[in-house]
């Protein structure tokens, strides 16, 4: 099945042109999965660690949101309503972004929500701990 | 390498009529062996003038005197930060003997000179003072001929700094003396001379290319016309429903009469991906360097002459061609300019820096570049006189803007008539009453899906959008602009809606045979 023109043409962009902290490179035998890796934002927890994730585009796309999973285990609470006018780019942005501002309120991770909610500070160690102990190359 | 060859290497790859504006660095460089000569007559050899101003503390103070001493009012394309004894050191105890080096700007030239103070009070400055202000050299200095005047040493005696009201007894027997530099003045007078010669040829430079723009963007205008130029074609539709639209292939339009549209569309195309002399990447952006800029001209090129562009050969027209190398001429002077502006930039730079390692007069020059171009509508953009605020931008790059704003949309670029959804034309173009705008085939999708919201602003716009929707203005517009880009979109709409309504009643397209 021959690949659409955006998933072209914003592969073409990723590789090209990639967007600061995030890179993301196709599997050349398949062309709608991808590896990634994200670099925690300095001044949050995850400063200085590196996080990789698998992002799949399903047949779908960009009618249904792309699949991404972070592989890198991480210690964070939460991911928001797809769009098929947001893109690969803007979600893996999405993530950098969260990485610097978690949202307890909207978990995936209801524990380290609950943890985020009663005793920021003290998430924010583990998540530190997890980062370098994980994250770290 | 030595800067003056590197320099004299770079200019000799640019034409006559550049290269005849240079800065002449080895001349100024003459002149600054001069000033050596100069001031080691002085006694004043650069080692001798090093010792006393680290002794001193004499750093020429960079504070700015915002009080008038920066005379800018004449076509001057300098920044001066002047240094006069009146804001040195000012904190600092006084001592005996100082030496102030001052860019007298008095005359609209700049007259640089030396100030010094020395006590007679104190036998060991009396010593130091000697041994760099011999009165025999004064005398020798004002036998020299009558080419290197003016050459008058003022000796004012008694004639403290206005420091001396605050009653320091050390100043009560100071001595201060004024001494002019006849060869750095050349200096000086050559190397602004030079620049402000160099800003005067630039603003013809830019006038000249402004016009041979101005003339090319004429020339592709009359080349790349759309399908409305032919009479039978109309950017109005006589049907209002959409489903009867129809599109003739370009060809079968324009017959004899032709039209470049869709080769100027690829050239241009291929300029922006090539992003020749500025980047627009995330990453790095902004004016690139000489090298990088020439590496990619060269690809750029090598792509048009692959898709047989560069020498007009896959163009129809004979005035297409002639546009072609135009457009490359234009692309080809801004290069030149670029290298020049690098080479003069490099140049000024290096020479004030020779200037204070050589002599170790401590100086405090800001010669604005001539390529820098302030953009301001208050001020004509013929004025020379320069402030050191604001911002500025180089000649080559408002050149290449100006090819950016001025040639590159004569031909709509097919991106700015996409749909963000699946990034082809939006052919059909359908608007949704939050106003935002998508191809009818990704609508279809979208309200088969059952999702209800915009895209672009989650509105609940998609599922009641029908007939009514569809754009005919840009519907028509598309028509007549991209007829070969509309009319395949059209065609995979077809065939993609046909396969579709195939699964739905479960049958697999691939292994149905309509018979």
């Amino acid at each position: 099945m021959a690949l659409p023109k955006r998933i072209i043409k914003e592969t073409e962009r990723l590789v090209a042109d990639p967007a600061p902290g995030i890179s993301a490179a196709p599997h050349e035998d398949n062309l709608r999965y991808f590896d990634v890796t994200i670099q925690g934002p300095d001044g949050s927890p995850f400063q200085n660690g590196v996080f990789s994730l698998e992002l799949f585009l399903p047949e779908e796309y960009p009618m249904a949101p792309p699949k991404v999973r972070f592989l890198t285990k991480i210690y964070h609470p939460n991911i928001d309503k797809w769009s098929p006018a947001l893109q690969i780019r803007t979600v893996l942005l999405s993530i950098q972004a969260l990485l610097s501002a978690p949202n307890p309120d909207d978990p995936l991770a209801t524990d380290v929500a609950k943890h985020y909610k009663e005793n920021e500070k003290d998430a924010q160690r583990v998540s530190r701990e997890w980062t370098e102990r994980y994250a770290s190359s | 390498m030595h800067f003056s060859k590197t320099y004299s290497q770079l200019l000799s790859t640019l034409p006559p009529d550049l290269r005849d504006k240079a800065i002449e660095y080895r001349q100024l460089k003459k002149l600054i062996n001069q000033v050596v000569v100069e001031l080691t007559a002085l006694g004043l050899s650069p080692e001798t003038l090093q010792r006393i101003l680290l002794e001193s503390h004499v750093t020429t103070s960079a504070e700015y005197d915002p009080k008038g001493k920066s005379r800018e009012s004449g076509p001057n394309p300098l920044s001066l930060i002047p240094s006069g004894p009146s804001e040195a050191s000012s904190t600092e105890p006084p001592l005996f003997p100082r030496i102030v080096y001052e860019l007298n700007t008095d005359s609209g030239e700049i007259e640089p000179r030396l100030r010094l103070w020395t006590s007679s009070n104190t036998q060991f400055l009396l010593d130091t003072t000697s041994q760099f202000v011999n009165p025999a050299h004064l005398e020798v200095l004002n036998d020299k001929p009558p080419s290197l005047a003016p050459c008058d040493v003022e000796v004012e005696v008694d004639s403290p700094p206005a420091r001396s009201t605050l009653g320091e007894p050390s100043f009560a027997e100071s001595r201060e003396l004024v001494i002019p530099l006849p060869s750095d003045s050349a200096f000086f007078h050559s190397l602004i001379h030079a620049t402000q010669t160099l800003s005067l040829f630039l603003m013809a430079i830019r006038k000249e290319f402004t016009q041979n723009m101005e003339d090319l963007a004429r020339n592709i205008s009359a080349t790349a016309k759309p399908m409305s130029s032919k009479s039978s074609f109309h950017t109005y539709s006589s049907s209002t429903n959409p489903a009867l639209v129809t599109i003739r292939s370009p060809a079968s339009y324009f017959g004899s009469s032709k039209s470049d549209l869709s080769a100027w569309r690829e050239v241009f195309q291929m300029y922006l991906e090539s992003e020749v002399f500025e980047s627009h990447g995330e990453q790095k952006r902004g004016e690139r360097a000489v090298e990088d800029a020439e590496h990619r001209l060269g690809l750029f090129l090598r792509r048009l002459g692959e898709r047989g562009l560069a020498d007009g050969s896959g163009m129809k027209l004979q005035q297409s061609k002639q546009a072609m190398r135009m457009f490359l001429e234009l692309n080809a002077s801004i290069l030149n300019l670029l290298k020049f502006q690098y080479a003069t930039n490099e140049a000024t730079r290096k020479i004030l820096k020779k200037h204070t390692k050589r002599t170790a007069l401590p100086i405090n020059l800001v010669i604005s570049s001539p390529f820098s171009i302030i953009e301001d509508a208050h001020q004509p953009s013929s004025s020379l006189i320069r402030t050191s605020s604001g911002n500025t931008t180089s000649l080559a790059l408002i050149l290449v803007q100006a090819i950016g704003q001025t040639i590159i949309p004569i031909v709509p670029d097919i991106d700015d008539y996409s749909c963000v959804i699946c990034s082809d034309i939006a052919f059909k173009p359908i608007r949704l009453h939050c106003g935002h705008l998508f191809c009818v085939r990704c609508l279809v999708k979208m309200q088969k899906r059952g999702q209800a919201n915009c895209p672009m602003c989650r509105a609940p716009t998609v599922l009641i959008a029908n007939r009514s929707n569809v754009d005919w203005a840009l519907l028509n517009f598309m028509r007549d602009w991209f007829p070969a880009e509309a009319k395949k979109k059209m065609e995979q709409n077809e065939k993609e809606a046909a396969k579709e309504e195939m699964e739905e009643l479960g049958l697999n397209s691939s292994g149905c045979i309509i018979g």
